[in-house]
């Protein structure tokens, strides 16, 4: 047996006041008697006859000794190794992924794993050195390898488990990666599984063990939320909702949709295992507000994925400016009635800040970042990088889902020249062809960006339904996210969302479902990353009052029946039902255990002596 | 007064009986083991020269042509040595108990002619009246007893060894607590090697029985003024009760394998059952 702590044992001197005070404690009162011949008579036949009796007059300070030698030694810290092991290497990862917030566990998943992981810090030994990482919606090494284990126990502490898809795996990768510095080294997974393929990642020579958190699988969730212009009426919105059971057996589940508490649809379902539901509700569009999703399963395990929200803004004119351009496309923009025209001849960043989208017939300006727009000829700029001429480029394919594209029939279309890309810029190609790319859209710089290769005066594109068509879905792509239009904001949880600030930042705070959140600007850039729990963001300031709904939506954390094994590229870890890190067994629990037996008993002796 | 007029009427009636014919030197109301003149018959002898005639049984003469003498019992007084332990473990109920006896059984001695001597007995003779006789004297031996007090440490043989010694033989009446760590044979004996009968009266107060202490407490020896720090509970108690009955009760044994009278009395008696019941029923007082 060794001790972590052997300068404890000076508070064994503490005996000394102690047995000072036994003797001393007492004013004992004087009695005078004829004689004391017989009280020492007494005393002689008592040692003759029970040599025990000398030890129960003084059992309470006996009991007190013990107690005190039992408090010292546990303040010492003794410990038992249970492994010859001198000195290793313990990387904690942690999951705190939405999932882990299954009640499966007491008090979730994520509190059992907090458990479980200062159980294997209290048996590390002096020499060995740990770290935690925080594999959630984002990896982060919580403690660099250290001794201090106070330092882990409270980082562990603050732990909290996250609304939003997390990722194991990078977690994992993280841990592996750091732990190859180290010669002993093990990775300790405090997960239920993460639900990703983890089969191409090499452990580098690392023990890799699984704890298994949770064991059950009984969860219902919202799989999808979108909100749509109904296709009846410009005005109105539809509330499309997909809900899962992944449980084994069928549930019947209620599904509520609120609008500022108020409750505006009901559907009452009966789910079978692993068959997802979809469901519409038709919404007021002349309302705005906040549209909360509700499903009510008796027995769900996981909360997090049974509320989700959108914010549900009033349609209103989106301010739509055209720089540049010609008549025709100024015409079929006005022709929209969502659409507020301003028509320039020529702009700067400065003049567009505050419209929703700007179609670009002049040249680009810089500084645009932010900023929704579409250019609309391969002679004003833009954001890729345009080169040589081709003539005559032939249209071979065109990415029909795309919301520009919705409805555009593009086959047929003849191009007398478009410019070859060089540099997209970060956007990506919706129409290609045999030449390159001929028109590019993306987010860039956090904005929605369209720009054509090509001048489409150059093309017969004009003469087709295809180009009015194109043009307002253009707008409706573009204005999707700007406050005020008809299409909520959805966020994942734990993803960043990003738009640009017009004003002076300093005044820019986001409140978020549990108070303020941390949002930073940048170059006219609002960045709020601290989108880990479901609920409704709210963000004023910088010329801006918007909202944005975060939401899980996530197969992989709403299907909670935990992984039985974790199967990694060179070693298949099996679950582990106790403690698996060997080390040293400390023993000051038992001992303070004991004490505090002990303690009864020198009460239980007090209270019989004194009312005896 | 120790005794009031009225209990001392109803002792006027008793005697004070001994187990064994003493040795008196003056005529009282005892009869004596030595034949002598007084008028109880006792048994016949022939006459030898010298007799005295006075003696002679002429009836017998008459029948038997034969001379016999007449034997009588010679009556004779008692020495009785009331014997108070005054050493200061007796201070209090214990004394003035003894005080009441010793004073109901020498007034009863008194009454019959006997000798009554009082001592107080510590180390030493402490105090002593000389042996008075006859009921005139009762005062005088009351207050011989009045004076006596407690003081000083118990040790009666080392005291008896000073004591006076008595014409004659007689009853030795010993009051004491026995609370002397030298025991009581060596006292004893040396009362019966001077041929007294010898009566032991223990008195016991009920406190010493079972003490009515309790708790952490140092006990102070009233004699030896020696300390002793114990834990006092009720299993203490049951203990020590049981160490003074086994104590009494080797005094008794001790008492009576030398050939000694023993009662053992409760201060709590009251004196009236105890003269007239107890003693009477133990013979140590009769009619």
């Amino acid at each position: 047996m060794s001790f972590l702590f052997p300068a404890g044992f000076l508070l064994s001197a503490l005996a000394l006041p102690i047995l000072a005070m036994y003797f001393l404690r007492i004013r004992r009162k004087r009695v005078r008697v004829p004689s004391l011949m017989l009280w020492h008579a007494m005393q002689r036949s008592e040692r003759l006859a029970s040599p025990f009796d000398k030890f129960k007059k003084h059992l309470l300070l006996l009991l007190q000794l013990l107690l005190l030698a039992l408090l010292v030694l546990a303040l010492t810290r003794p410990y038992l190794q249970t492994e010859a092991s001198a000195f290793r290497s313990l990387v904690l990862v942690v999951d705190t992924s939405a999932s882990m917030g299954a009640t499966d566990a007491s008090p979730n998943r994520l509190g059992s794993a907090v458990q479980r992981a200062s159980e294997i810090l209290a048996d590390m030994g002096p020499s060995d050195e740990v770290m935690l990482i925080e594999a959630g919606p984002r990896t982060e090494v919580r403690i660099p390898f250290t001794r201090d284990e106070a330092l882990v126990d409270n980082a562990l502490a603050e732990i909290e488990v996250t609304d939003a898809e997390g990722s194991l795996r990078e977690g994992l990768q993280l841990g592996l990666s750091l732990a190859r510095s180290r010669p002993d080294v093990e990775v300790v997974v405090l997960s239920d599984g993460g639900g990703e393929d983890l089969s191409s990642l090499s452990t580098g020579g690392a023990k890799v063990t699984y704890l298994r958190i949770g064991q059950r699988d009984d969860n219902a969730g919202i799989l999808a939320l979108d909100l749509r212009r109904s296709p009846v009426s410009e005005l109105d919105r539809q509330l499309f909702v997909t809900v899962e059971h992944y449980g084994n057996d069928t549930v019947d589940a209620t599904v509520e949709v609120y609008l500022d508490e108020e409750l505006v649809g009901l559907r009452n379902e009966r789910l079978v295992s692993r068959a997802p539901i979809s469901m519409v509700f038709d919404v007021d569009g002349s309302r705005s507000g906040i549209l909360r999703v509700q499903l009510d399963v008796p027995g769900d395990l996981l909360p997090a994925d049974d509320t989700a929200y959108a914010v549900l803004g009033a349609a209103s004119a989106r301010k739509v400016v055209l720089v540049g351009g010609d008549a025709l496309t100024a015409r079929v923009l006005r022709a929209d009635p969502r659409v507020d025209l301003v028509q320039l001849s020529s702009a700067t960043a400065e003049t567009l800040a505050g419209a929703d989208a700007v179609f670009f017939g002049a040249e680009v300006p810089d500084g645009l970042e932010g900023l929704n727009y579409a250019v609309l000829s391969s002679r004003y700029g833009g954001p890729a990088e345009l080169g040589s001429a081709l003539d005559l480029p032939r249209i071979l394919g065109w990415q029909r889902t795309h919301p520009v594209l919705r409805f555009v029939d593009l086959g047929g279309a003849n191009i007398a020249r478009a410019a070859s890309v060089g540099n997209t810029g970060g956007l990506v190609p919706i129409v290609d062809g045999d030449g390159g790319p001929l028109i590019l859209a993306g987010e860039r710089k956090g904005g929605r960006v369209l720009q054509l290769c090509f001048d489409p005066f150059e093309s017969d594109l004009p003469m087709r339904v295809a180009w009015p068509v194109m043009l307002l879905n253009t707008v409706g792509w573009l204005t999707e996210q700007t406050a005020g239009s008809s299409d909520a904001v959805l966020l994942p949880a734990g993803a960043p969302y990003i738009r640009k600030v017009a004003d002076a930042p300093q005044g820019v705070s986001v409140r978020g479902p549990d108070g303020e959140v941390a949002a930073s600007v940048n170059d006219g850039i609002l960045r709020v990353v601290d989108t880990d729990q479901v609920g409704v963001y709210r963000v004023k300031g910088g010329g801006l009052d918007v909202a944005f709904a975060a939401n899980l939506l996530s197969e992989k954390e709403s299907r909670i029946a935990p992984l039985a094994a974790l199967s990694l590229g060179e070693q298949t870890e099996a679950v582990a039902a106790a403690s698996v890190v060997s080390g040293r067994r400390e023993l000051w629990r038992p001992l303070l255990a004991l004490a505090l037996l002990l303690m009864v008993i020198e009460w239980l002796a007090w209270n019989r002596r004194r009312t005896a | 007064m120790i005794l009031s007029p009225d209990f001392l009427k109803r002792l006027a009636a008793l005697t004070l009986r001994s187990r064994k014919r003493g040795a008196g030197v003056r005529a009282g109301e005892r009869r004596s083991r030595r034949r002598g003149q007084s008028q109880e018959f006792a048994d016949h002898r022939p006459y030898v020269p010298g007799d005295d005639l006075r003696f002679l049984d002429w009836h017998l003469y008459g029948r038997l042509d034969a001379l016999w003498v007449k034997l009588f019992e010679e009556e004779e007084d008692r020495v009785v040595q009331v014997l108070l332990d005054c050493s200061t473990s007796m201070e209090g109920e214990k004394l003035e108990y003894a005080r009441q006896v010793a004073a109901a059984l020498a007034f009863i001695a008194l009454g019959h002619n006997d000798r009554v001597t009082v001592a107080g007995l510590t180390d030493a003779v402490a105090t002593y009246a000389p042996p008075r006789r006859g009921r005139s004297a009762s005062n005088i031996v009351f207050r011989s007893l009045e004076q006596v007090h407690p003081d000083g440490r118990s040790d009666p043989a080392r005291a008896l060894a000073s004591f006076p010694r008595q014409r004659g033989t007689g009853i030795a009446l010993l009051f004491t607590d026995f609370l002397y760590p030298e025991g009581p044979d060596a006292a004893l004996r040396q009362l019966l090697a001077r041929g007294n009968e010898v009566h032991v009266f223990h008195i016991v107060a009920p406190a010493e029985l079972r003490p009515a202490v309790d708790g952490d407490l140092v006990l102070v020896d009233a004699e030896t003024g020696d300390e002793l720090a114990i834990s006092v509970d009720e299993a203490t108690l049951d203990r020590y009760e049981a160490t003074v009955h086994a104590w009494a009760e080797e005094m008794e044994i001790t008492a009576r394998r030398l050939g000694a009278g023993y009662t053992r009395v409760l201060t709590s008696t009251p004196l009236d059952a105890f003269i007239f019941k107890d003693l009477r029923r133990s013979g140590v007082v009769g009619r």
